[in-house]
Formats: C-alpha cells, structure tokens, sequence
C-alpha cells in the first residue's frame, strides 16, 4: 500500500523555513513577547539539551498532513475532517521530511468510533526513514 | 516539539518570573484570544510551510478565502502566555477537528481550558483543549494539545 502522489509531501526542513513559521505568531500577534534564540534557531542552545539541532516547530510538519488532506478532500476536511498526530522524533534544521497520508493501514484507529468516515493513517518520515510523527486523519463519508 | 514561544537562552529567566508547570490548574480557563483574519495571513502561512495556496481560495462569488487550520491551532502559544513559562519540551499530541471554515475577514475567538496533567517518564505534561468561534458565535475549530514541559 503506497500513497497516492497528490497524498504525499517532501521537504527540507530548512532553518530558515523553521524561523519563517515560528516569525508568523509575531506577525499574527504582535503584541505577543517572543524573544530570539532558544532550540528552534541556536544549535548550541538546543545541544546543551541533547538535540541534533534546532528543532523544527511540530505544527510545520504536522500541518502538511492538513493540507493533503484539504488538497485532496476540500470541503470534506474543512466542514469536518479530523486528525490527531502522536509526536516520537524531533525533526531538525536541515532534515528531509516525508508526509504521506494513506500510506499503510491504520495503526492506531481513533478512541472514539468514527463510523461513516474515511480514516487514514497519516505519517511524518526524517531521510533516514525513522517515523517521527504518526496518527490518522479523517474525513465523512 | 513544543515550548515554541520559548527561548531557551533565557529560559531560567523565564522560569523565574512565569508560573510553571507546578502552578498550572486543571480547569483553568485561557483566552479569549480575539483577532480579525487577513489574506496576509494566508498567505504568510502558505510560504511559511511551504505549500500552494491554491486549496484555501475560493472562486465562489461572494467567499472568501479560507484560513488553513492548522495556522488557527498555533493559538495555544498566545493562550498560555502568562499562564505557564513554556520552557523545553516535547509535544506529545495534537488533534484537531474542523468544522466549519474560516474565512479571511472573519473575526474569530480563540479560548480554552487546561483539561489534564500528568507526569510521564520523569516529565511534566499539560493538556490543553481550546476552540475558535467566529463572530456568529459558531464553532469552527476544535484543538487538544499534550506538551511536556521541562
């Protein structure tokens, strides 16, 4: 079971596309403190707590399942769809990530029944093909 | 990963004068968090990712275009400002559930209430459920986050 190429996103997760997400919530809010530095753009701060390196924000990832999914399904997923993403693995400047969407079964279905929905599973890959997101997305039938 | 308001050079500073981890109450209501959607920010949040907006715009008369959700779900960074000094972490989980659109234009709430805490493996989690509503008062947006925080 392979996902389909419209269900499928690949990307470097450059440090300076991490610091473009993390500059949005700024721009949004600007009244919202937020200071410089820190793991998401300072490889010895995010060393000292044992990270490759400055580690991307996980709704970058994260969101390109959304995505797919509002690619593929549109007013399906905005008027209704669903997702829920467990984290295992950080994802750092410089990795290649692999969103795919359908891929494989579900692996973990979701806790409460979701009956007249299309539920796929949905993962996050690093280049070294470790799994280091991983959930379902849903949608009515 | 979490803590992404964070800056851990001044993390210790913060972890000073912020409520922490031990502060932070089940049922503590966040928010609400009220601001007006732009094009400018579809737009921000297409590069940003990167991705085409091409999904968010609609050419039907009289829509307009649509926020993508998971922008929406960054929300809990602002909600939990003052609340909690949001230090390292780990993101553990995140759900998100849309219902309705939400169209640039729109002014949309954004609240919500800390529903769990728990210690896992020598680590401090939070659990916080938050939602957007838009100027009609309807909901159009359901998030639940679990982060660590260290």
């Amino acid at each position: 079971m392979s996902a389909p190429v419209n269900m499928t996103s690949a990307f470097e997760m450059s440090q300076k596309a991490i610091d473009s997400f993390g500059a949005l919530l700024g721009a949004r809010l600007p009244w919202l403190k937020r200071k410089p530095g820190g793991h998401h753009s300072d490889p010895v701060a995010a060393k000292s707590v044992g990270l490759r390196g400055p580690v991307a924000y996980s709704l970058h990832y994260y969101g390109h399942v959304s995505h797919i999914m509002m690619r593929v399904y549109g007013q399906r997923w905005i008027e209704g769809g669903q997702m829920s993403v467990a984290f295992i693995k950080p994802v750092c400047a410089g990795d290649e990530v692999v969103v795919k969407v359908g891929d494989r079964p579900v692996q973990r279905p979701p806790e409460t029944p979701h009956d007249n929905r299309l539920v796929l599973q949905a993962d996050v890959y690093n280049q070294l093909g470790e799994l280091v997101a991983a959930g379902w997305a849903s949608v009515p039938n | 990963m979490s803590a992404d308001a964070a800056s851990g050079t001044t993390q210790h500073e913060q972890m000073q004068s912020e409520p922490t981890w031990a502060d932070l109450k089940v049922g503590l209501e966040v928010g609400p968090l009220t601001y007006a959607v732009t094009s400018e920010m579809v737009q921000a949040f297409c590069d940003a990712m990167p991705v085409e907006p091409d999904p968010y715009r609609v050419s039907a008369a009289g829509s307009a275009d649509i926020m993508p959700p998971t922008m929406l779900a960054t929300d809990y960074v602002p909600l939990l400002q003052g609340r909690l000094a949001l230090g390292w972490g780990l993101m553990a989980r995140h759900s998100i559930r849309s219902l309705k659109p939400v169209r640039v234009g729109d002014t949309v709430t954004v609240a919500g209430t800390i529903t769990e805490k728990f210690e896992k493996k020598g680590r401090h989690y939070w659990t916080l459920a938050y939602h957007v509503t838009n100027a009609a008062g309807e909901r159009c947006l359901e998030s639940e986050i679990s982060c660590s925080v260290d």
